[in-house]
């Protein structure tokens, strides 16, 4: 029975994590989904978030005040770095991955080193808003408030994003206006506008989710990198583009590192990495593609 | 199809890319080089990491010599300083082209710093073929203890010491129980670990577990199930920077400080922004290190006064060692009658003896290993906020 308590919280924990993961790497597949932009400072505007929670929020203690202003002000910038990521990207528009892979991690670079010179050197830490940095009792064992919370935001934020994307006409305005720009407009929509609110939109998802994920991973430099590589994992496994499969895949990672460190710690280094390579083996197309292929 | 195809190797190659990001740096600050040491003047060669997430120690150790040039007129040994200061950068490369910059390019007469263990590996056989003198002011890599060289000195410490220590302290004490072993998965957490079982009983060791380092790890709840289930009423720790803050929030939030007595080996609460990040959940938190602000000696009095007055936050353990590198730079440039060069340097330092320096009286031993005291410390709530106290010594290394 004890054996069963440990087990039972490593599980809900494997959700937990998994649904933080999902919301560290929808923004990223939403841009890439969407708009067809292979976004590398994914991991930056996360971080963005981050440091936002740590400044605005609250270090050791925050308010649910705090907190809201914080995510108002994530919001605020998410929108903005949006729309300027938007004009960087324009003139890259036709010429593939590689070069706006190569105009993101440049951009990357200078957001970070950025955010080491507004916010110093030190690294630093989330607090949860009000009760929820509380702990409670779970299957007998201590457990976190804010996991818990997390689990229901991340289901939110999955569902709300899936809605609009997979079965509003708006998504389907987005992804007819990365298809065929010039038949869009012909239909009398604006365009710009539907880029303006795509690029806004998936880049304050990127920079709501390093504030909501603060309480957990806190904000420090090294914090895009590795964010940037887990949700490029999560991506590739789930299938490109799609968000359906970004969660199955934040799902999978999450419990392979959560239950895989009790079974064979001593591979905790390789097993998100061999978790991927697996599937990829099996599904080189990953677990559940985007059905619409943007063809130009 | 042919569209997926390309849009899986963008993918791919974004991973190389992304995984590069690590490898740029190691720039010089320095401005000018060359020219050698004018008559009257020494020219030393500061490696600390400036940028990147190492950029919090290396920030800290150059605050740290800064003060003693500061107080000093800018002079060691009589000699007037040209400070000449590089980025190590975040990865064994930038600190390796920082070695091979101050070795051979920038024509220092000695010298001191060095964040990461990697850049001091790589810098063993630079260093020693350049023939400069060099003083290692955190990293303590075991490995230039095991193969070392006439011309480095670890004015830092044996990554295995803080655990030899507290093995031997708590395996006289029964009734202290069983110790958990955690590390952080490189060269520092293994050997600060196997220090600490070289003297500590074997059967009173509940478990040993190695975490993905460098932020790799965020969520240690699986690592802190671990030590639950494995009845230790101790867990030992080498996980520094950023991991040591998520972790010990997180021992906190999952109730283990209840039950368990967290001991670090060095870093785990070192400097104010790292306390005032974790907060409560540090109260109690035990630490093994070789400096604390609160050490009684006269250095260490006048060293925390004015690092307050100038930096106004207490000193960490970064900026002591680099202050204490001052001092015995400056006593062995002092005792040397002639030209101040490589071979002087390296004999003044040979010859020196014993310095009184912020963390006590320190030595070298036959490895170029300085021997110093550790101290066991405790985070309190103090009415001027948390902070590491020193409750007692846990003996010489």
């Amino acid at each position: 029975m004890d054996w069963f308590a440990t087990n039972a919280v490593s599980l809900l924990n494997g959700v937990a994590v998994g649904l933080l993961l999902f919301m560290m790497a929808v923004g990223l597949t939403v841009i890439f989904g969407m708009l067809d932009i292979l976004n590398l400072s994914h991991g930056a505007f996360f971080m963005v978030g981050g440091y936002l929670g740590y400044r605005i929020g609250g270090e050791a203690t925050a308010s649910w005040a705090s907190f809201g202003l914080a995510l108002v002000v994530c919001v605020v910038v998410g929108a903005a770095i949006g729309i300027a990521l938007m004009l960087l990207t324009r003139p890259l528009v036709a010429r593939g991955h590689m070069d706006q892979a190569l105009l993101t991690l440049g951009l990357a670079l200078v957001i970070g080193q950025l955010l080491l010179v507004f916010f110093g050197k030190d690294d630093h830490a989330v607090a949860a808003p009000g009760g929820l940095s509380q702990s409670v009792t779970v299957f007998g064992s201590t457990y976190p408030v804010y996991r818990l919370a997390v689990i229901v935001l991340g289901v939110v934020v999955a569902a709300g994003v899936w809605l609009i994307l997979e079965r509003t006409s708006a998504g389907a305005m987005v992804r007819a206006t990365v298809s065929d720009r010039a038949m869009v407009e012909a239909c009398g929509i604006d365009v710009r506008r539907v880029m303006l609110v795509t690029f806004g939109g998936a880049s304050m998802l990127a920079v709501t989710a390093g504030l909501l994920a603060g309480p957990i991973e806190g904000a420090s430099s090294g914090l895009g990198d590795s964010t940037l590589l887990l949700a490029l994992v999560v991506i590739v496994i789930g299938g490109l583009g799609s968000v359906l499969g970004t969660l199955v895949g934040a799902l999978i990672i999450g419990m392979v590192q959560s239950v895989g460190v009790l079974v064979a710690p001593e591979l905790a280094s390789f097993m998100t990495f061999g978790a991927m390579v697996l599937i990829l083996a099996l599904r080189p197309q990953g677990l559940i593609p985007a059905r619409v292929t943007v063809a130009r | 199809m042919r569209k997926r195809r390309t849009t899986v190797t963008g993918v791919a190659g974004a991973f190389v890319l992304a995984l590069s990001v690590s490898a740029c740096g190691g720039s010089s600050l320095g401005g000018d080089s060359g020219g050698g040491s004018a008559n009257g003047t020494v020219k030393i060669g500061e490696l600390v990491a400036l940028s990147g997430p190492y950029a919090v120690v290396g920030e800290d150790m150059k605050k740290g010599f800064d003060l003693y040039l500061a107080q000093h007129d800018n002079l060691l040994g009589g000699h007037k300083v040209d400070l000449d200061v590089v980025d190590e950068g975040s990865s064994a490369r930038s600190g390796a082209a920082g070695d091979t910059r101050l070795a051979q390019q920038d024509n220092v007469d000695a010298v001191v710093g060095i964040v990461s263990g990697p850049t001091a590996a790589a810098g063993r056989n630079i260093f020693d073929a350049a023939k400069v003198p060099t003083l290692l002011g955190n990293t303590g890599s075991v490995d230039l203890g095991k193969n070392p060289s006439p011309w480095i000195w670890r004015a830092s410490y044996d990554n295995g010491d803080p655990g030899r220590l507290l093995g031997t302290a708590m395996a006289k004490d029964p009734s202290a129980g069983k110790f958990f072993l955690l590390g952080a998965d490189y060269s520092g957490g293994h050997e600060t670990m196997d220090g600490f079982k070289q003297t500590f009983p074997k059967n009173r060791i509940a478990g040993e577990v190695y975490n993905p380092p460098f932020g790799q790890t965020t969520d240690y709840s699986p690592y802190l199930s671990k030590i639950k289930s494995s009845g230790a009423k101790n867990v030992f720790v080498f996980d520094p920077g950023a991991d040591a803050i998520q972790f010990v929030k997180q021992f906190y939030q999952f109730g283990l400080n209840k039950a368990v007595q967290l001991y670090g080996a060095g870093f785990i609460t070192q400097g104010q922004p790292t306390l005032k990040a974790q907060g409560k959940a540090a109260l109690g938190v035990k630490d093994v290190t070789r400096y604390n602000w609160d050490i009684k000696n006269p250095v260490n009095e006048k060293f925390v006064a004015d690092f307050q007055a100038k930096y106004h936050t207490l000193p960490t353990v970064y900026a002591a060692n680099m202050y204490d590198i001052g001092l015995i730079l400056d006593k062995a440039i002092g005792s040397i009658d002639g030209t101040v060069d490589h071979e002087s340097i390296k004999k003044a330092i040979d010859d020196l003896g014993s310095v009184d320096g912020v963390r006590g009286q320190l030595s070298f031993n036959e490895d170029n290993t300085v021997e110093q005291e550790f101290y066991l410390t405790k985070v309190e709530d103090t009415p001027q906020g948390l902070r590491n106290v020193t409750i007692k010594s846990l003996g010489r290394s």
